[in-house]
């Protein structure tokens, strides 16, 4: 007989799918399956070895496709799969980012939480009152992950502006999971620029979002980054790297590999920079020619997402995917089959872990 | 540099198996079992070991793997031909029957040898994971205690990890 504490270990270096089915093997294998202990362990070992990582991409309403992060590191033509949606969507939908395999979505009247890869879900109350009033007014959430006692935390930001679109003023509200209700917390005084209609930027335990200070519209610190800790439920800022032009320029934030990301793109350049955790200071990732990247002119999306093995930085680009090369300073296009058509990606981990 | 240094000892240590049989390993080779070498460090090392959960088939694969790693280490080679290497040697390693996988698991971690164990679970983990339950309650000699009414309802709750 192998000791409980061997299978475990074996079963935690495993994709979600296989662990759900060998549930079945007995019951001693389901309770350890279903316990909190392994989920957590299970969510570790893919967070600390770079495995069950996924990009989910597309809508629900034209139905969602994943690639496994890990397909990178093998071909340039990798394969999508479909994703199962929770409901038959027939309104618009709004997806969070993901936190520990979970997504906040919002389909209106429902809100509830989702684990794409264990296919769970949990319907949440609603929000409080706070509605947007007029059309130009808008709501945002993001999902974030408290580890001192382990409950996931949404935060609701409701904007409120004008005919004229002019920010007048923000509510925010926070749920938590653990405690499965909402409460109105200090208000948001910032607006959430509109093209940047992020606020779920989480690394380690903290929410980010890129903002505008209307009354430092001309200086060069009017665009800060907010910076929300989940546990403590606080408000601080953090500085954008020094030096970095932000007229004419569009600035956004990701996450790569568990850190925070910055990318600059303006007329002429495309700059990405990596925040470093423990020191709160950037360094640049990448800084290359507009055109050596693409020559489109505008829109130009781009938004860095993994690590492959060999260390090249796989990025969203206007609707497709490219692996670069830091080393050489090239790049190769990736073929994806299934959905071609590449909207909205982003990363989330195959996890068991329950909405 | 006198001859004398090259001269000096090595220590060596003898490590018995279940079944009575021993085997002689240098130091170098014996630390890498994470339970001798807080032995050796708590200076409590006895030049004898007996290793109760081991047999010697297993444990000869044990120091074989060991070895190997100790001298890919200090050979002085570069660190990326070192790597390749052991990456070789290692997919290799795991090319045994499964029943021997498991116990070199088991005894991965009873003598707490932390690379060798991630190596196993891995290798068992990607070897299980497209197999039936049925290939995976044999595999792991485990009985099934679910009836056949409890089997269906647990086998329901995530009817579509079966497809």
């Amino acid at each position: 007989m192998i000791p409980s504490d061997i299978i475990t270990e074996i079963l935690s270096r495993l994709p979600v799918k296989p662990i759900l089915r060998f549930r079945c093997v007995s019951k001693s294998w389901c309770s350890i399956i279903d316990s909190d202990d392994f989920i957590q362990r299970h969510l570790r070992q893919s967070i600390t070895t770079y495995s069950n990582h996924s990009i989910i991409y597309g809508y629900m309403l034209t139905g969602l496709r994943s690639i496994d992060v890990n397909s990178f590191d093998e071909s340039y033509a990798v394969q999508s799969h479909a994703v199962q949606t929770p409901v038959d969507f027939l309104t618009s939908d709004y997806m969070s980012n993901s936190c520990n395999g979970l997504i906040l979505v919002s389909a209106k009247p429902l809100l509830f939480l989702w684990n794409p890869f264990s296919r769970r879900k949990k319907i949440l109350p609603s929000a409080s009152t706070i509605e947007p009033t007029t059309e130009h007014s808008r709501e945002l959430y993001g999902l974030g992950y408290n580890s001192r006692n382990n409950d996931y935390k949404i935060i609701r930001v409701v904007e409120f502006r004008n005919a004229a679109q002019q920010w007048i003023n923000s509510k925010t509200e926070i749920y938590s999971l653990k405690l499965n209700s909402w409460k109105c917390v200090q208000s948001f005084p910032y607006p959430l620029p509109l093209s940047l209609g992020n606020l779920g930027i989480h690394v380690n335990g903290t929410l980010h979002a890129l903002v505008e200070d209307f009354s430092l519209v001309h200086s060069n610190t009017s665009i800060r980054i907010v910076c929300f800790s989940v546990e403590e439920e606080k408000r601080y800022e953090l500085m954008l790297p020094t030096y970095i032009p932000i007229e004419n320029v569009k600035l956004e934030l990701h996450m790569l590999r568990e850190s925070l990301c910055l990318t600059s793109i303006s007329k002429s350049r495309v700059d990405i920079w990596v925040m470093n955790g423990s020191e709160e200071s950037w360094s640049q990732l990448l800084s290359v020619s507009r055109t050596m990247i693409h020559p489109a002119p505008v829109p130009y999306s781009l938004m860095p997402l993994a690590y492959s093995n060999n260390g090249e930085v796989l990025i969203y680009l206007n609707a497709s995917f490219i692996l670069y090369d830091l080393s050489r300073n090239d790049f190769e296009f990736v073929v994806v089959s299934g959905l071609p058509m590449i909207v909205d990606p982003m990363v989330c981990i195959q996890s068991l872990v329950c909405p | 540099m006198s001859s004398s240094t090259e001269l000096t000892e090595k220590k060596v240590f003898l490590l018995k198996s279940l079944d009575g049989v021993i085997f002689e390993v240098e130091e170098s080779v014996a630390v890498q079992l994470e339970v001798i070498r807080e032995l050796i460090e708590g200076d409590c090392a006895r030049p004898f070991i007996s290793l109760y959960n081991v047999t010697s088939e297993i444990l000869a694969l044990v120091i074989e793997y060991c070895k190997h790693h100790a001298e890919t280490c200090s050979g002085g080679t570069s660190a990326t031909i070192a790597d390749e290497d052991l990456k070789t040697f290692d997919n290799e390693f795991m090319n045994v029957d499964e029943n021997i996988l498991l116990e070199l698991c088991s005894a991965a971690d009873y003598l707490d040898i932390k690379s060798l164990f991630e190596l196993t679970c891995r290798t068992l983990a990607s070897l299980i994971k497209d197999r039936t339950i049925i290939e995976v309650r044999k595999m792991f000699n485990v009985e099934n205690d679910f009836s056949v009414v409890e089997e269906k309802a647990v086998r329901k709750e995530f009817a579509w990890a079966f497809k």
